[in-house]
C-alpha cells in the first residue's frame, strides 16, 4: 500500500492518510477484506503521532471503506468492491473529459454537484 | 539462444533420467532377493542390532516413493526455469541433490535386503552400518558427478523491471507498506501441522509419561513459535529504506536507502532459485521468499541482491527507488 503525505499541503494529514487508502481501494490495489497495516506502523513509518493515523482510520471508518474488527485490526469493507466497479466508469468518463478539455478539478466539482442534485 | 550451453538436456539427464535408472535397479534388485529374505524384514536399527520390522513388501514400495518421486521432485522443479533461459547455482545444484537422494536410498533400501539374505529370522540381521557408509560415499560421488556433468551455469535471471524513483512533490513523504504472505493453502498445511502437535501435547499430558510430554510440549512450542516467525513479514519502505520484519517480531532484516544502488519489480520461483522457502542464503543474494510469484528486488552498492515476495512490487520498487535518490543526495 502506497501512502502520501505532505506537510506543506494545507489538508490535514490525517485527512492525505484517509486520501491514500481511497486512492490504493480506487485503483483496485486494495480489495475487500484485505488488512490496512496496523496505525502504529504507519505512524512510525511516516514519521507522524499515533493519533492521526487512527483519526485516519476513524475517517474511513464513519465512510463505511474500512471496518475495525477485534483482533484483525482495520479491514477493507465491501464497500471497496462499489468504488472498483465505479473504476471503468470514472476512467470512461476523465477521458471523455480531456477530450472536451475539461481538468480533472472542473470534472471532479461537476461529479459533486450532480452528487449533490442527485 | 537459452539453451546452447545445453544445460537443459544434462539436467533432465542427471536430475530425471538417472535417479529414475538408479531407483528402478534398486526395486529390480530387491524383487530379486525378495524369496530370499525373512518376512517381516528388518528396516531400523537401534544401537545393539535391528529394532524396527516391517512386512518384506514395504521395501520396494518405499524405495519408489524415497528413492524415486521425491528425487523427480527436487529434479523436475528448476526444468521450468532453464527452459525460460534462467541458470543458476541452485537451478545446477538440484538435479545433483536429487541423483545423490536417489542413489543413497537405493543402495539403502536394496542394501536393507541384501544383507538379510538367507536368514531365517530378521532378528539375527547384521549391521546396516557398512551399508549407509557405502550409500553416503555412492551418493556423494553421484552427487559430484551429477554437478560436474552440468555445463557451467553462468548466472541468468528473469528480467526485473528496474524502477525508475516515484515522482513526489517537494518536501513530500511517501511510504509503502506491504506484507510478504505464504499461499493460503501452504499457511493453511503450517497451522494444521502446529495444530496436531498441540493436541500431541495435550494427549500425552493426559494419558502419557511426563517426560514424553515436555518433548511433545517443546515441539509445539517450537513448531508455534517458528509459524508466528515465519509465515508472515512485514514489508516497509520508507525515509530509512526496505525493513522486512517478521510477524513476530523476533527477526528484522534492512537494507538502508543510502545502500540500495537500484530496485526492480520481478518474479521468483523458491524451489528453483533459492531451493525452497523462507529466509534463503544462495550466492550474490538473500532473499525472504515465502511463494513463488511477484517480489521485490533490490541490488545492493556492493552487487548482492536483496529479495522478498510481495504483492505489487512495482510501487514499492519505485518508492525505494525514491528514497535511495534522496539518500544518495542527502550525502553529496
Amino acid at each position: 500500500m502506497l501512502l502520501r503525505i505532505d506537510p506543506d499541503s494545507t489538508a490535514a494529514l490525517y485527512d492525505q492518510i484517509a486520501g491514500s487508502v481511497r486512492r490504493e481501494t480506487a485503483a483496485g490495489r486494495l480489495a475487500a477484506g484485505d488488512r490496512l497495516p496496523s496505525a502504529r506502523e504507519v505512524a512510525a513509518a511516516l514519521d507522524v503521532n499515533l493519533h492521526t493515523v487512527l483519526k485516519a482510520y476513524q475517517l474511513l471508518r464513519d465512510e463505511g471503506l474500512v471496518e475495525m474488527r477485534r483482533g484483525r485490526g482495520a479491514v477493507i469493507s465491501a464497500r471497496a468492491d462499489a468504488l472498483a466497479e465505479l473504476r471503468a466508469e470514472a476512467a470512461a468518463l476523465a477521458a471523455r473529459a480531456r477530450a472536451l478539455g475539461v481538468g480533472p478539478d472542473v470534472l471532479a466539482a461537476l461529479v459533486r454537484a450532480a452528487g449533490e442534485d442527485a | 539462444m537459452s539453451n546452447e550451453d545445453g544445460a537443459v538436456g544434462r539436467a533432465v539427464a542427471v536430475g530425471v533420467v538417472a535417479p529414475v535408472v538408479v531407483c528402478v535397479a534398486a526395486v529390480v534388485i530387491e524383487l530379486a532377493v525378495m524369496g530370499d529374505v525373512p518376512d517381516p524384514v528388518a528396516t531400523h536399527w537401534g544401537g545393539d542390532g535391528p529394532d524396527g520390522f516391517s512386512s518384506t513388501a514395504f521395501v520396494p514400495v518405499m524405495t519408489a516413493l524415497v528413492g524415486g518421486v521425491l528425487p523427480l521432485v527436487l529434479g523436475m522443479s528448476g526444468l521450468r526455469s532453464l527452459r525460460r533461459g534462467e541458470r543458476g547455482f541452485v537451478l545446477r545444484l538440484m538435479p545433483a541433490i536429487a541423483l545423490g537422494l536417489a542413489v543413497l536410498m537405493g543402495v539403502l533400501m536394496a542394501g536393507t535386503l541384501l544383507i538379510q539374505r538367507g536368514l531365517a529370522d530378521a532378528a539375527d540381521a547384521p549391521s546396516i552400518l557398512p551399508t549407509l557408509t557405502i550409500g553416503l560415499i555412492a551418493a556423494a560421488a553421484a552427487g559430484a558427478a551429477g554437478w560436474w556433468v552440468q555445463p557451467r551455469h553462468e548466472e541468468r535471471r528473469p528480467a526485473a523491471v528496474v524502477a525508475e524513483p516515484l515522482s513526489r512533490a517537494p518536501g513530500e513523504r511517501t511510504v509503502w507498506l506491504g506484507r510478504a504472505e505464504m499461499r493460503p493453502a501452504a499457511l493453511a498445511a503450517v497451522i494444521g501441522g502446529v495444530a496436531v502437535a498441540t493436541v500431541a501435547a495435550i494427549a500425552t499430558w493426559v494419558a502419557g509419561d511426563a517426560a514424553v510430554a515436555w518433548i511433545v510440549t517443546g515441539v509445539a512450542v517450537l513448531l508455534a513459535v517458528l509459524a508466528a516467525s515465519f509465515t508472515v513479514f512485514h514489508v516497509r519502505v520508507d525515509a530509512a529504506g526496505l525493513t522486512v520484519r517478521s510477524a513476530a517480531r523476533l527477526i528484522r532484516l534492512r537494507v538502508p536507502a543510502s545502500d540500495v544502488a537500484s530496485a526492480a519489480a520481478t518474479h521468483v520461483s523458491g524451489l528453483a532459485q533459492y531451493g525452497g522457502y523462507g529466509i534463503r542464503q544462495v550466492p550474490g543474494a538473500t532473499a525472504v521468499v515465502l511463494r513463488s510469484g511477484a517480489a521485490l528486488e533490490v541490488v545492493r552498492r556492493s552487487g548482492r541482491r536483496f529479495v522478498v515476495t510481495v504483492d505489487d512490487p512495482a510501487t514499492a520498487a519505485a518508492v525505494l527507488a525514491a528514497v535511495a535518490e534522496d539518500a544518495r543526495a542527502a550525502q553529496d
